[in-house]
């Protein structure tokens, strides 16, 4: 990120490994190692926990093993975009007219495909490179739908039943671009960043003399201090609710034409799944839900969801991400109504 | 303290998943958390990410001197005084009248974030440490299990499986919980030898069940499947959630269609608890 890149001093001598240098690596090097060393000593030792507790931390263990690679995937492709891509590139590629260029951008997620937990560094790097934030916003609704691992996953769990994956593609474009555009109206669009985040964008230059991989550290660094707490406790959240709450007082609700719909945005909402692989567990939804209400819930899960809303916290206001989830809420409502109107 | 913090807390969670993921690589129980077709594409890119992750600390420590500018990442309190000498250099849409500046809270409101949020970090980094290192990995409880529905059909990307043609011994609670769940009766079944590895699910009716969690993605979307058993047929002081390896056969029970246990042997929670 930005001031990493503007630090006025040079890159110290090579020989100057200081002694405070020394210090932290020791540090650092100790602290990893008896890390592991317990991690060695407690992976095969009896858990004497009560199920609950045991439950809550096994399920949000599983959303940070899953989408940590996501994150690093999104982090890398983030940083690649900020240290090689010029601006210059992109703004030959990208038209620079608004429903166009968002439109363009909403199929960002085909060459750059990464799942909605990457997209927010990856968002993060482009508002770096001097998008808007209409332009991110639009991209990060958009691409974990509109990129070829979802919907080939899509595909191979409904086919072409009912037109889910047509109303999935088509909707999930429509909703993202819906969004670029309110957000385009606003007066003044970096009031619905966070301050520190409009000001660290604010203040990116790209001129630089620090090597590539000083730079890249840089900018891992700070982007895994920004998304890591955001997706550790959006797990810690989604495990805590998961255990709470049964997921089967949703599903039972079942095929009302409206209410299903509602339940299943709802359980979207909490259960926080990768979109890359959600069509195959609103497959086992399909017995008991409305395809309309399964619209809603592939095209509302990628876009929001609990663990989404923490990590979007990092770079956008609460009331823009209020705005943001009842436009997105009230468009997959709608869409599933006219599925089910439609099928 | 909270200067630490703010600069170390994201490369400790860093850490924290890092060893917990390659600590499960190593010993195979990655499929306690994902489903196996991820393994691959965790394992290179926590590889990568570890790189990352030593450069940073290597730059971080031998880079910053002291609480200077350098390293300060922008989720914490910051000094924005440099800002505003260089013009947005970019395109930001419209930027309107009233600049970030005039948004800057006050002082002591900051001085008072950012201890919540430092205090939050570290119990965040604890909770994490203790989580993903100190406790044992394990699979979801029986308990859990028995408030769960079981999901009849689908069960992700495996379809229902053909009884015509293939050997039933083959078949897995997720298996043989479809082909109930499609309407078979034990006249549909006769003759047909069933062999799953499941755990015992005792309902407060004193009704019986073998179950197994099934994985798509994550444990988080994990769907039970289970097969009624005759109860009677359970061998007594059967301890509640362990797991068993029945052989048997399909009986109609009461206008139910019920596993007949010929032999039930108690084994040891297989290395893979979930199906995949």
């Amino acid at each position: 990120m930005p001031t990493t890149m503007t630090r006025p001093t040079p890159a110290p001598p090579r020989a100057g490994v200081t002694r405070r240098a020394r210090r932290i690596l020791l540090t650092v090097g100790a602290v990893l190692t008896a890390a592991v060393l317990v991690r060695a000593v407690s992976i095969d030792a009896d858990a004497p926990l009560p199920s609950a507790l045991s439950d809550g931390v096994t399920l949000a263990a599983s959303v940070i093993v899953e989408s940590l690679p996501f994150v690093f995937l999104g982090v890398m492709v983030s940083i690649a975009v900020q240290l090689w891509v010029p601006t210059r590139v992109m703004d030959a590629v990208v038209p620079r007219a608004g429903f166009a260029r968002r439109a363009v951008l909403s199929l960002l997620g085909v060459v750059l495909p990464v799942c909605e937990c990457g997209n927010v560094p990856l968002a993060r790097g482009l508002m770096v490179r001097g998008f808007s934030v209409a332009d991110a916003a639009t991209f990060l609704l958009a691409a974990p739908i509109l990129n070829p691992v979802t919907l080939m996953t899509t595909y191979q769990a409904f086919g072409w039943n009912d037109g889910i994956l047509v109303s999935r593609l088509v909707g999930g474009f429509v909703l993202a671009n819906l969004v670029g555009w309110l957000v385009s109206l606003h007066p003044d669009p970096d009031r619905l960043l966070t301050p520190v985040w409009a000001a660290a964008c604010a203040s990116a230059s790209s001129a630089t003399s620090a090597p590539t991989l000083r730079r890249a550290a840089g900018l891992f660094r700070s982007e895994v201090s920004a998304m890591l707490p955001a997706l550790f406790l959006g797990a810690a959240v989604a495990g805590l609710i998961q255990v709470a709450v049964s997921r089967d007082t949703l599903t039972s609700i079942g095929g009302h034409p409206v209410y299903g719909i509602l339940a299943l945005l709802l359980l979207a909402f909490v259960i926080a799944i990768c979109s890359n692989v959600d069509a195959f567990f609103a497959l086992s939804l399909a017995s008991s839900f409305s395809p309309g209400a399964l619209v809603a819930f592939l095209v509302f899960g990628p876009m929001i969801d609990v663990k989404m809303l923490v990590m979007l916290s990092t770079t956008f206001r609460v009331r823009a991400l209020a705005g943001v989830t009842l436009v997105v809420a009230l468009g997959a409502l709608t869409l599933g109504l006219a599925v089910n109107a439609l099928v | 303290m909270s200067d630490v913090l703010s600069r170390w807390a994201g490369l400790a969670l860093c850490a924290v998943g890092l060893i917990a993921t390659l600590a499960l690589a190593v010993t195979g129980d990655l499929t306690l958390y994902i489903h196996p077709r991820y393994v691959l594409f965790t394992v290179v890119l926590s590889v990568l990410g570890a790189g990352l992750f030593l450069a940073s600390v290597w730059y971080a420590a031998s880079g910053g001197r002291g609480g200077t500018e350098d390293g300060h990442d922008h989720t914490h309190e910051h000094d924005h005084a440099h800002e505003h000498q260089n013009e947005h250099p970019h395109d930001h849409g419209a930027d309107g009248p009233g600049g970030p500046a005039q948004r800057h809270p006050s002082p002591l409101w900051r001085t008072v974030r950012g201890r919540v949020s430092a205090t939050g970090l570290a119990a965040l980094v604890v909770a994490a440490t203790v989580a993903l290192l100190v406790v044992p990995p394990a699979t979801l409880s029986a308990e859990r299990a028995l408030t769960t529905a079981t999901a009849a059909d689908g069960g992700g990307d495996v379809p229902r499986p053909a009884l015509l043609g293939s050997d039933p011994t083959g078949f897995s609670v997720r298996d043989w919980a479809t082909i109930l769940g499609g309407g078979a009766t034990a006249d549909d079944l006769v003759g047909q030898q069933a062999d799953i590895t499941a755990f015992v699910l005792v309902s407060e009716d004193g009704s019986a069940r073998l179950g197994r969690y099934a994985v798509t993605c994550c444990t988080v979307d994990a769907q039970l499947f289970a097969v009624p058993v005759v109860a009677a047929d359970l061998p007594d002081g059967l301890a509640f959630g362990s797991w068993v390896r029945v052989t048997g056969t399909f009986a109609d029970v009461a206008g139910a269609t019920l596993l007949h246990p010929d032999a039930v042997e108690v084994v040891e929670e297989p290395d893979d608890p979930y199906l995949s």
